[in-house]
């Protein structure tokens, strides 16, 4: 070092417009305010290597001091390798900006792999984010002692089946359930016993439906489930069917001893007037009113508006 | 007499064509196609009219592309998802967006290990005509209005990603 600059005090002056373009170059490197060309002599600047090094440099300033300044929005012109590193950088910063406001948008198949250790904090964070999308989305359609779908899910169900429906002019069935004197059976045995009801009953009604088919639990002790493409007959088949495999269940008490429920169940079925999903639903709900009225532990059905 | 109109049916039905080769080739042999191509084009019409003959095919295999691999989508969102997904399957290349705002008419874009471009000798233009006319036809495709598209950096001119400037009119 100490030599390298003995060497360079000894050196040679350099001719003055050398000097001067030099200290330009160096100028335009270092210093906060561009220097001026007025110094350079004339016949430089008219030269198109000299329009294109400043060209360059210029842009390599403007680059440098955006960047600086976390601005990503000037897209400078010159080329080259110098600047091929800062506008990589540049572009990568804009990808990132235009991932991240993808993922506030709710797609989190986003990943970035060009900053190391950023890139696995970024990827990171998407993947938790979606796992914490998704476990909050079946909080908010799930029920949670149950285990099956809430109101709000029927909603959509119901919606989309009743849509489906009407455009293909197939028939959608309902079944409204519900647990025959539950508050008694929460009085007798308590609430702990009272939800080990509610879960087996979700349970069997989960076996005993198609695929298909859409079970929720509607509220308290009261569930529903929407047939797509069955008729009221294969409604009331099934509602029978479940009306059977309930009478046979035996729920245990802490004392060891079981008891049996049993539920009573109204079923409805699309009629063309129908305007919406719940239109059914309240038919199947004035079908379960009448299977409550005659006697419980039985099914009833109201065809259409009309006729019982 | 026109012998050859294009139609996809001109990719002919490789599963039965290449049951043994299969439907891949090597990017150098993509490369000495379009640049052996290019030469010839070149040196008969001049550079101006090549470039011009180049954006052209590549717009019209864009929007061949568009019909073929990538249509049906519905938002910008599944748009660019789609094309992503379809340019990295087919090894066209990785493309990503730094900015993209369909309603204003301004998308840049980039397309890292580009099949046209990437690791070509360095020269201070941009390569990537042919490309070009592909994105623009692709953003038509999409939106069913007149778009342009230029090659603002590349490879070539010593960035190691070309960007797009995707333009709408
Ligand atoms: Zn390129």
């Amino acid at each position: 070092m100490e030599k390298n600059k003995e060497t360079m005090a000894k050196a040679p002056p350099l001719a003055p417009d050398t000097q001067q373009l030099l200290e330009w170059v160096y100028g335009m490197l270092t210093l906060p305010t561009a220097p001026t060309t007025q110094n350079l002599p004339p016949a430089l600047l008219q030269q198109e290597p000299f329009a294109a090094l400043q060209a360059n440099l210029k842009d390599l300033r403007e680059i440098s001091a955006s960047l600086g300044r976390g601005e990503l929005q000037n897209l400078v012109t010159s080329k080259g390798i110098v600047l091929a590193g800062l506008k990589g950088l540049q572009s990568n910063l804009r990808h990132l900006t235009w991932q991240t406001k993808m993922v506030a948008k709710g797609d989190f198949s986003q990943q970035v792999d060009f900053l190391g250790e950023f890139s696995d904090a970024f990827n990171e964070m998407t993947h938790k984010l979606q796992r914490y999308q998704q476990q909050m989305q079946h909080l908010a359609s799930y029920d949670a002692l149950t285990q099956i779908p809430n109101r709000l899910s029927l909603e959509q169900f119901g919606a989309d089946a009743f849509k489906k429906a009407q455009s293909s002019e197939a028939p959608l069935s309902a079944l409204m359930m519900d647990i025959d004197h539950f508050k008694l059976v929460n009085d007798t045995y308590g609430h702990a016993i009272g939800d080990t009801v509610l879960v087996t009953l979700a349970e069997l009604l989960r076996e005993q439906l198609r695929i298909s088919d859409f079970v929720a639990r509607y509220g308290g002790e009261e569930f529903v489930a929407i047939l797509p493409n069955t008729p009221l007959a294969a409604a009331l088949q099934t509602a029978q069917r479940i009306c059977a495999a309930v009478r046979k269940l035996k729920v245990k008490t802490d004392n060891g001893t079981t008891f049996g429920i049993t539920i009573s169940i109204g079923v409805g079925q699309i009629i063309p007037q129908d305007k919406a999903y719940t239109d059914i639903i309240e038919r199947s709900d004035q079908a379960l009113y009448l299977a409550k009225m005659s006697g419980r532990n039985r099914v009833c059905q109201i065809a259409d508006g009309n006729n019982l | 007499m026109r012998k050859y109109i294009f139609d996809w049916s001109l990719v002919g039905d490789i599963g039965a064509g290449r049951p043994n080769l299969g439907a891949e080739v090597g990017v150098d042999i993509y490369r000495l196609m379009q640049f052996t191509l290019r030469d010839v084009i070149e040196s008969r019409y001049g550079a101006e009219e090549a470039d011009s003959i180049f954006y052209q095919a590549g717009k019209m295999a864009g929007a061949e592309f568009y019909k073929h691999a990538i249509h049906p989508v519905s938002t910008v969102e599944e748009f660019v998802r789609k094309t992503q997904q379809v340019l990295k399957n087919k090894r066209i290349g990785v493309l990503r967006i730094e900015e993209a705002d369909l309603e204003e008419g301004r998308v840049v874009l980039t397309i890292d290990e580009d099949l046209d471009c990437s690791g070509l000798p360095e020269l201070d233009y941009e390569t990537c005509i042919y490309d070009e006319g592909f994105v623009a036809a692709l953003f038509e495709g999409f939106t069913q209005q007149p778009w342009a598209a230029e090659e603002i950096d590349c490879w070539c001119t010593g960035a190691r990603t070309c960007r797009f400037l995707v333009t709408q009119g």
